[in-house]
């Protein structure tokens, strides 16, 4: 696969890349340690949920001013400051819907303030940005990264407790050890491998039907056709 | 299996070709190819002049390496402490240097002494492999009076000649193969060319395995028709049976000075090619302190970039290491292919090494 | 690659062990333990292992045809795998938590590292860490032996259906006792006839003995490895006793009790998860015995060999490459030895 059409095809979706083409957890590696470790019950992961939304899209709109404004470094440091202040307003917000979050998330609650994708993303913002751009691509980002944890969590919490949202269900068999970060990993490793597969095959049905759509405005000449006496 | 030593210890199979005369297989017109010039009135007498032209008129090759003799007799003429005779049959199946030394003793002693003349020299020996699973070889300990110096152990065999006192004249040894002294003797006795060349015919399809003088260009066909076929063989081999080179085109390949053997076999097609499954063997007994295991994945990946940390251009290519691989992966050919690589772009001119080289 | 690939290239004679003895070394003397486990605990033992061998081999197809490449059941990786995972358990263990094991033994822990000869953990040791987390109660009860060897009672054994509900005494496992600094109440010539209650493969001390020695007799296992690790933890063992009794008697108890031994033969004896080169080997054993001692002297559970053998194994790699930089140095050094010495000798 040549790496032009392939960045062709990703500049093309940019809006819902960010769910499956781009996402930053599964195809760009960022936030892993929250999915790993932390994302172990369905409540935990929609308090990342909503802690994500509020840093990272506060985040990358005040990047989008301190990118234009200061040096490269100075913003970086501006960003995280912000993130950090997005963070305490996020963290009230949770801690007042889940009870008991801090207990289950513990350090990874006040992590979520210098989370690789938002660093990344907010000090890595071109000059002349446009808002409403910004804005959507890191609601998207957000978007991504809140599925793959739900995902995640939903199969952890399933097999390993039993229950989802804390509401007992039957399970076939019970398997605790899914809960600890090693299975976590590998979990994790299952799911890239998955999301590789499918953005090939997604790859290649975009590049048959761009084929397709070519093949119809050519035509193919034959000048002469030869025959081979044998 | 060593737990010890490096190498490993090969079942020989030289019977039954060894004991069998050699038979001449020559081509009569080449066969009777002479030399154009005034043989020497004594040859027992003759100067060593003489004899450099006389070897080089006839062409005489070291079958070890394919070189003139006569630039070796030229290089010991002045500085030559020791003269060798290399005997030495390591690989199974081949005994093409050992049986004329043995069978032909009088041309062998013949030329030895005009390699003493030569060399100007006493200090004469021959060098011969024994392993400990052949003891029923029946090798002389002295031939001409002159002492025949064993090596045993495991293959391959300058692992172990590299430990003797050998090292102390390196450069100022004069090595010949027992072939070259057959041919020098009869070129400046009976002023012939040299146009035939000792092989061992052998293997699991050869219905006659046998020592053989072949004319230089006969086919490895003609040969084994010779011989004679017992099976279709699925492998022909011109070369030692763990370094030679497979052969494709029977008809089209043609015997050299340096063939030792032409060796056809029949494999068993049901030991497939597994993958590596991470054992150790070849790493335990690569005799050059090698670990072949994780050359070979490198290559096999195409990860060049760590390969200065394995030093795989002081490989030997004894093929050791595929030979016992249980997966029967052709480790040695990858390790030859990183020798090759290294070379090229690791390793400078003059810190190569090919120290076990006896 | 054909055979016809490999038709071009020298060498043309082979030895003639191929993958399948040296996988079957290992499977025979496994079967001896499989007879052992069967002569103490009956028929389900061997039914078992039979259930684990059958489950890992169906995951074995299965992973390698996902990777697209063919199936060779003929390697018989997965079936020492599958008979190694029993046999660390007690016999009174449910099927599936057995099928849970071997599924994650072989689909988790070795395929996707890229299947045969190129794992990175020993999969029987991922297999068992996995259940020993997820069915901690199951894996440790450990049932009296239904019919001891050497010195039975005389009754009749009663031993443990092969399916159906389960109605057994669990016994009191050394490891239990001395993980609460206790002494066991087993004399310990009763432990190494196998007498005592244990997982099912790992309390015939002798026999397993029997079975290491076999192993470096055919080159199998390197005589470096089990040297160095028991050397370790004997030393480990005998400088911190875990109980109040005479230190001898203390590593006695210590290396007999639970899987140390087992793991010590079959998991560490695993050439793929190991190093390779015979300096590293030492060094590796000599490391494992001294985490695996420290493992059982600080860790939670009762038996926690598994944990600390796949924490070695990610340090193989660490290991291999440590030693080929002593041996490149030897390497080299011997070269310049030759050099200077021919540059003398021409001088």
């Amino acid at each position: 696969m040549k790496f032009s059409t392939v960045k062709k095809y990703r500049r093309r979706h940019k809006l819902l890349g960010a769910l499956l083409i781009r996402n930053p957890v599964l195809v760009l590696g960022l936030d892993l340690p929250f999915v790993i470790a932390a994302a172990t019950s369905l409540k935990n992961a929609a308090a990342m949920a909503i802690q994500i939304f509020i840093i990272h899209t506060g985040t990358m709109l005040v990047g989008r001013v301190t990118c234009t404004k200061l040096h490269r470094w100075q913003a970086i440091v501006a960003n995280v400051a912000a993130a950090t202040f997005m963070m305490m307003v996020a963290q009230v917000l949770v801690v007042a819907l889940f009870r008991g979050i801090s207990n289950s998330l513990g350090m990874y609650l006040y992590l979520m303030a210098v989370n690789a994708m938002t660093v990344f993303q907010s000090s890595a913002l071109p000059k002349n940005a446009k808002i409403w751009p910004v804005f959507t691509g890191a609601l998207s980002n957000a978007l991504g990264f809140a599925l793959v944890v739900g995902v995640v969590a939903l199969i952890r919490e399933y097999f390993a407790f039993g229950s989802l949202w804390g509401i007992s269900l039957p399970v076939l068999i019970k398997l605790p050890a899914l809960a600890i970060p090693f299975a976590g990993f590998m979990l994790m490793g299952f799911l890239l491998a998955f999301t590789r597969f499918l953005n090939k095959r997604l790859l290649a049905l975009s590049l048959l039907e761009t084929a397709r759509k070519e093949a119809r405005y050519t035509k193919i000449h034959v000048d002469s056709v030869e025959t081979i006496d044998l | 299996m060593a737990m010890f030593r490096k190498g490993v210890l090969l079942a020989q199979h030289k019977e039954p070709a060894f004991s069998k005369p050699i038979v001449r297989f020559v081509n009569p017109q080449t066969d009777r190819m002479t030399i154009e010039r005034e043989p020497p009135a004594n040859p027992a007498r003759a100067g060593v002049s003489d004899i450099v032209e006389i070897a080089q008129a006839a062409g005489v090759t070291d079958e070890r390496d394919g070189k003139p003799l006569y630039k070796k007799l030229l290089r010991a003429r002045e500085r030559a402490v020791a003269v060798l005779v290399d005997a030495v049959d390591d690989e199974p199946y081949v005994s093409s240097r050992i049986a004329p030394l043995l069978q032909c003793r009088e041309e062998v002693l013949g030329g030895l002494a005009l390699c003493k003349q030569v060399a100007q020299t006493t200090n004469i020996s021959f060098v011969v492999y024994q392993s400990i699973t052949d003891q029923k070889l029946g090798l002389p300990r002295t031939i001409g009076g002159m002492p025949v110096v064993r090596l045993r152990g495991a293959y391959p065999a300058p692992a172990q000649s590299a430990k003797m006192k050998m090292r102390e004249e390196k450069g100022r040894r004069l090595i010949v193969g027992t072939g070259a002294l057959i041919h020098l003797y009869r070129a400046v006795w009976r002023a012939k060319r040299q146009s035939t060349t000792f092989i061992t015919v052998a293997g699991s399809c050869v219905a006659n395995p046998m020592n053989l003088e072949v004319s230089i260009g006969l086919s490895v066909d003609q040969v084994l028709e010779r011989c004679g076929l017992s099976a279709e063989p699925t492998r022909v081999v011109c070369g030692g049976s763990m370094t030679g080179i497979a052969v494709l085109d029977r008809d089209a390949t043609c015997v050299t000075h340096t063939t030792r053997a032409i060796l056809a076999f029949r494999e068993n097609k049901k030991d497939a090619l597994f993958s590596c499954i991470g054992c150790g063997r070849c790493e335990q007994v690569c005799p050059a302190g090698l670990n072949p295991m994780y050359i070979h994945r490198f290559v096999e990946n195409s990860y060049y970039a760590n390969l200065r940390l394995f030093d795989a251009h002081m490989c030997v290519e004894c093929g050791t290491c595929s030979y016992i691989c249980p997966s029967r992966l052709t480790v040695a050919a990858s390790v030859a292919k990183a020798k090759e690589y290294a070379l090229c772009h690791f390793i400078q001119p003059g810190e190569e090494t090919d120290e076990l080289d006896g | 690659m054909s055979l016809t690939a490999n038709a071009l290239y020298a060498p043309h004679i082979r030895h003639h062990e191929n993958t399948r003895t040296v996988m079957g070394d290992v499977i025979l003397v496994l079967v001896v333990l499989y007879i052992m486990a069967y002569m103490h605990y009956g028929l389900r033992a061997v039914a078992l292992g039979v259930w684990s061998v059958a489950i890992c081999v169906l995951a074995d197809v299965a992973g390698t045809l996902m990777r697209r490449q063919r199936p060779h059941i003929r390697d018989l990786s997965a079936v020492v795998t599958g008979m190694l995972l029993p046999l660390m358990m007690p016999v009174s263990i449910p099927y599936r938590v057995v099928a849970v094991a071997a599924v994650v033994a072989v689909a988790v822990a070795k395929q996707p590292f890229g299947g045969v000869g190129h794992n990175v953990f020993n999969p029987a040791a991922a297999g068992f860490s996995f259940a020993a987390i997820c069915f901690g109660v199951q894996m440790f009860t450990y049932p009296e032996p239904q019919q001891a060897l050497v010195g039975a009672a005389g009754e009749e054994a009663v031993f443990l259906p092969v399916l159906g509900a389960l109605d057994f005494v669990s016994g009191i496992a050394p490891t239990f006792t001395l993980r609460l600094g206790a002494v066991p109440q087993y004399e310990l010539l009763d432990m190494a006839m196998g007498n005592y209650p244990g997982p099912m493969g790992a309390t015939n001390i002798l026999v397993i003995l029997a079975c290491l020695l076999y192993l470096v007799f055919r080159n199998t296992v390197r005589w470096d490895m089990p040297v160095a690790f028991f050397g370790a933890a004997f030393l480990f063992a005998y400088i911190f006793p875990r109980s109040q009794m005479d230190r001898l008697e203390s590593v006695g108890y210590e290396m007999m009790s639970g899987l140390l031994l087992f793991a010590g033969v079959f998991l560490l004896g695993d050439p793929v998860t190991t190093p390779k080169r015979d300096l590293s080997k030492v060094a590796f054993g000599a490391v494992a015995g001294v985490v695996v001692m420290l493992f059982r002297r600080f860790g939670n559970m009762e038996e926690s060999i598994t944990f600390a053998i796949l924490l070695m194994n990610a340090t193989t790699w660490g290991f291999d490459m440590l030693g080929e930089r002593v041996y490149g140095k030897i390497r080299r050094h011997r070269v310049e030895v030759f050099n200077s010495q021919k540059i003398q000798k021409k001088a």
